[in-house]
């Protein structure tokens, strides 16, 4: 088992070396970062003056390798716009982001996990159709128009909400539930099948023959237990949250670590892109890798593979 | 973070008794509906489309739609801000998105197929070669990537298919290689093989038509994913460059305008949500129909 978990984080490494390598290579290839630092008089002299300071008059193995060697002493770079290091500039915004994920994981909870228990209980009736229409639905619409919509509806129209920015807990309100609703249909397929199979089970029939309310056996037998599968899940929700983050951010002028990446792209300031990307990669990686963990110590087949 | 959807799904498409909601008679009607509605207007844009998609009149910008005060039949769905027409533009939007996912669909499964039946039959150093790129793909933020891109090779219509295309093909390499390792255990396979079959013969021939259901099924549900994200690559100004309709571009330029001009974001909108639905309805039909074990797709 050792050797299982030791061979999962070697090849975390190398997907993240790999990633490193393209987005060193796609920085490159978009052009002469010296063209944007620099200011359109700047004559030969300066460009070669500042490739030297920047290090980019070498060898393109060889800035690749000085890359490797900072970003592993956690160098990432200065941003070429505002002349600070990447990584500090990504920090600063981690926080806004992080907490606006978790305000979408709350509402799509909030929403999933009562519709999801309803139409597992009432399976089959009008109000499971009605759950799956809500499912797919919020499947199907893209982010950025449901903010834009929400926006209009409770900022422009009844003026409940603020359209943007940061502040009160009702800055909160329209980018969590714009950014929560996709996952709302994943996190209610998951606990309406969960429900389904503990409703079946022995020890709810155990607590129904007891006399146990129906809402008590719904509520407090099966819900604990059905809640189990998707909050397995939530790290990857959380995944695909900090991704979907970069749209929200931009319709919600919301400043986290998205509209800072969308700001650096549209400026080629790469080492921040960079920074951003690797971050995202790695934070991908890592949380699979504690899934793997995970599963190890609860499946005994992944355990004894060879 | 699609490894995530993945599992999320594999979980949720599990659920017992289970019944395929595209199924029931008014949902077909309705699925029947609005892909009549998507297909015509995308095939006879031309000539059902009753404005120039690209001309505007500025003395008719941003007309509400025709039943607001100060609406008219000749601009049903209202005007943009240059005066173009938003119907005759979502009605070429339509070949736009429709086009692209098309395209972008099939370069990614060709690649992700082929890549994924030699990974899947020839197993050792091509198949975790393979499997570690899929798990960088998989572990590049999609929106992230897809801006880079943009920005290095330029915004146009085959930037969005390079990007998109790019993005997809990890999915069906790894279902691909995942469902050839069970088929290549099937007897017919060692036959073909005592026979006397090259090796390229039994995968494109012996194997491949195996996993032709999931193939479908796979493209099917992706349709509605890839329109979802070439509007979002469209929204965030590096999908298709403008003045091309298409309906990401269409909401963004709608969202400074949303407290004057609501039609101009909502309607293009609005397209993309009813498109995908309708797609997703047939994928998970589809599904039902061709492959059930597919539920944990």
């Amino acid at each position: 088992m050792q050797r299982y978990l030791l061979r999962r984080v070697l090849q975390g490494f190398g997907t993240l070396l790999v990633i490193s390598l393209i987005v060193f290579l796609l920085a490159r290839l978009s052009g002469d970062p010296l063209n944007i630092m620099l200011s359109e008089e700047a004559s030969k002299e300066d460009y070669a003056v500042a490739a030297k300071h920047w290090g980019l008059d070498r060898p393109l193995t060889e800035q690749y390798l000085t890359f490797l060697g900072n970003a592993l002493r956690g160098d990432l770079g200065q941003s070429i716009r505002l002349r600070r290091p990447a990584l500090e500039l990504v920090w600063e915004r981690l926080p806004a982001t992080l907490q606006l994920a978790g305000a979408a994981i709350f509402v799509s909870l909030v929403i999933a996990i009562p519709i999801g228990v309803l139409s597992a209980v009432k399976r089959d009736t009008p109000l499971d159709y009605v759950g799956k229409v809500i499912a797919l639905v919020g499947q199907s619409m893209p982010s950025f128009w449901l903010g834009i919509v929400l926006i209009w509806i409770f900022a422009v129209t009844l003026g409940w909400l603020p359209a943007s920015g940061t502040g009160s807990f009702q800055h909160f309100i329209l980018p969590a539930v714009a950014l929560g609703w996709y996952q709302v249909a994943a996190v209610m397929r998951l606990v309406r099948s969960a429900m389904l199979d503990v409703l079946d089970s022995e020890y709810v029939k155990l607590a129904r023959i007891k006399g146990v309310a129906e809402r008590g056996v719904v509520w407090k037998h099966c819900l604990r237990n059905a809640a189990i599968p998707p909050l397995t899940y939530i790290g990857f929700i959380v995944a695909v949250l900090l991704t979907g983050s970069i749209v929200i951010e931009t319709v919600f002028a919301w400043p986290g670590i998205g509209l800072l990446a969308i700001d650096a792209v549209r400026y080629r300031d790469f080492p921040v892109v960079q920074t951003v990307v690797l971050l995202y990669a790695a934070k991908y990686v890592i949380i699979n890798l504690l899934v793997d963990v995970a599963y190890v110590y609860v499946d005994p087949r992944i355990r004894f593979q060879r | 973070m699609a490894v995530a959807a993945d599992r999320v799904e594999a979980q949720a498409q599990a659920a017992p008794g289970r019944r395929a909601f595209g199924q029931s008679a008014p949902m077909l009607v309705f699925v029947a509906l609005i892909l009549v509605l998507l297909v015509v207007p995308a095939i006879f844009a031309p000539w059902l489309a009753p404005h120039d998609p690209l001309e505007g009149r500025l003395a008719h910008k941003l007309k509400p739609p025709v039943w607001l005060t100060g609406g008219s039949w000749e601009y049903v769905l209202g005007t943009d801000p240059l005066g173009r027409d938003i119907l005759s533009r979502m009605i070429y939007g339509a070949r736009v998105s429709l086009s692209v996912s098309l395209v972008a669909i099939f370069i990614g499964g060709v690649v992700g197929t082929v890549l994924g039946l030699f990974a899947g039959y020839f197993g050792g150093f091509t198949d975790s070669l393979t499997m570690r790129a899929v798990d960088v793909a998989f572990s590049l933020p999609t929106i992230l990537l897809g801006l880079v891109l943009a920005v290095v090779i330029g915004p146009s219509f085959r930037t969005v298919i390079v990007i998109v295309s790019f993005l997809l093909w990890a999915r069906y390499a790894r279902q691909v290689r995942g469902e050839v390792l069970t088929v290549k255990q099937r007897d017919f396979v060692a036959q073909a093989r005592i026979a006397g079959c090259s090796h390229v013969r039994i995968v494109f021939g012996h194997i491949l038509p195996n996993v032709t259901n999931t193939l479908i099924v796979l493209a099917t549900l992706q349709v509605g994913y890839v329109i979802l994200l070439e509007g979002t690559l469209s929204f965030l100004g590096v999908g298709i460059p403008p003045p091309t309709p298409a309906w990401g571009l269409m909401v963004a330029t709608g969202r400074s305008l949303i407290v004057s001009a609501w039609w101009v974001s909502f309607f293009p909108g609005l397209a993309i949500v009813l498109t995908v639905l309708v797609l997703n309805l047939i994928g998970d039909w589809l599904r039902d129909r061709l492959d059930p074990k597919l539920r944990q797709l």
